[in-house]
């Protein structure tokens, strides 16, 4: 149950800030203050995880990124059925807009044929799950 | 407590301040029955989303006689903002300047385009000083994002419109004399300041 309701929080919060976050591009450089707002307030959640126990906490961290993984696999397998792969990158560029304005940050210095923002782009499921199990873990706890 | 009712509260709120703030200064694109997001709405209602229905259609259109700063239109059947779907800016040496998904801004062969059902070819009516001024304006953004909303606004995020659309745009030429929220291919062909060169329909 108390893993549900962390689960919860955080789509909760990842649907409102791509709301936000997309619609604060109109106005720039917003969208990047509220990325980073985003970050913290994901890293507020994450340290509220230091109490759950190891399993809950992966729990939670590999569901709250479940569509992000999903989403990696569909892009890396190349499928062409139905233009798979290529809608899969589209739909990750939206599911992870609260964190599209520090990708648009990086150079556009290309690296076999493709941008940086790709790269870091597949790799942000992976990122955002270290992000988070790095924050919900007790070492961090200095004053406690 | 305090910060976990924050945390849940804030990003609905700057949702809502966000998008009333956008729909305060656009009022014209919400009154505008033509405006993208319409046609998208319209399209998505009869079952169309996304670019359509893509694969190789061999449209086979020539392209000897394309200058620089020309501009190229491609669709699929089905897109849902539009006869077409993916535009590009002619830069020469048979390369086209476009924007699409994983590649951001990118350098790719002009017969790519023969894979589009409905294609066009378009002579922007400008100096050759200017095409060639706007031709240095998409060069000098390779590599950057794509992103599928990208607004009109700011530098960051470029889809294939809108990077043709600000190369013109700073040469003092405007494809989107209704300061719509985003420019739609359909809107360089209703232009008039091109001129169609070639089209096909296969």
């Amino acid at each position: 149950m108390q893993s549900l309701k962390a689960i919860t929080r955080l789509y909760f919060i990842h649907i409102f800030a791509f709301l936000a976050v997309g619609i604060s591009t109109y106005y720039p450089p917003w969208d990047i203050i509220l990325s980073l707002l985003y970050l913290l307030v994901i890293g507020s959640e994450a340290r509220s995880l230091q109490d759950f126990s190891p399993n809950s906490k992966w729990l939670v961290i590999f569901a709250w990124q479940a569509p992000g993984i999903l989403l990696f696999l569909l892009v890396i397998s190349h499928t062409t059925i139905w233009d798979l792969s290529n809608y899969a990158y589209f739909i990750m560029l939206f599911w992870y807009t609260a964190l599209v304005p520090m990708l648009s940050l990086l150079p556009g210095v290309l690296w076999r044929g493709w941008p940086l923002y790709y790269y870091f782009l597949l790799a942000l499921p992976f990122i955002m799950l270290t992000y988070h199990f790095i924050l919900s873990s007790k070492i961090l706890i200095t004053n406690k | 407590m305090r910060w976990k009712h924050f945390n849940l509260i804030i990003f609905p709120l700057l949702a809502v301040i966000f998008f009333l703030l956008v729909v305060s200064a656009n009022r014209h694109v919400f009154n505008n029955a033509n405006a993208v997001m319409y046609t998208y709405l319209q399209s998505a209602r009869q079952g169309h989303i996304g670019y359509g229905f893509n694969s190789y259609y061999a449209n086979n259109i020539p392209f000897a006689g394309l200058e620089p700063g020309d501009l190229i239109l491609g669709g699929y059947p089905g897109c849902s903002y539009g006869r077409f779907s993916h535009a590009g800016i002619y830069i020469g040496n048979g390369q086209v300047m476009e924007s699409f998904g994983d590649l951001g801004v990118n350098i790719q062969p002009v017969q790519h385009y023969w894979e589009y059902s409905t294609i066009c070819l378009l002579r922007v009516k400008a100096d050759p000083a200017v095409k060639r001024k706007a031709v240095e304006y998409v060069l000098g953004q390779q590599g950057a994002m794509f992103y599928p909303l990208a607004f009109k606004n700011g530098d960051r995020y470029w889809n294939c419109t809108k990077i043709m659309w600000k190369a013109y745009r700073e040469q003092g030429f405007d494809f989107d004399p209704g300061n719509d929220f985003w420019v739609a291919p359909d809107l360089f062909y209703q232009s008039n300041l091109v001129e169609v060169i070639k089209e096909r329909n296969v």
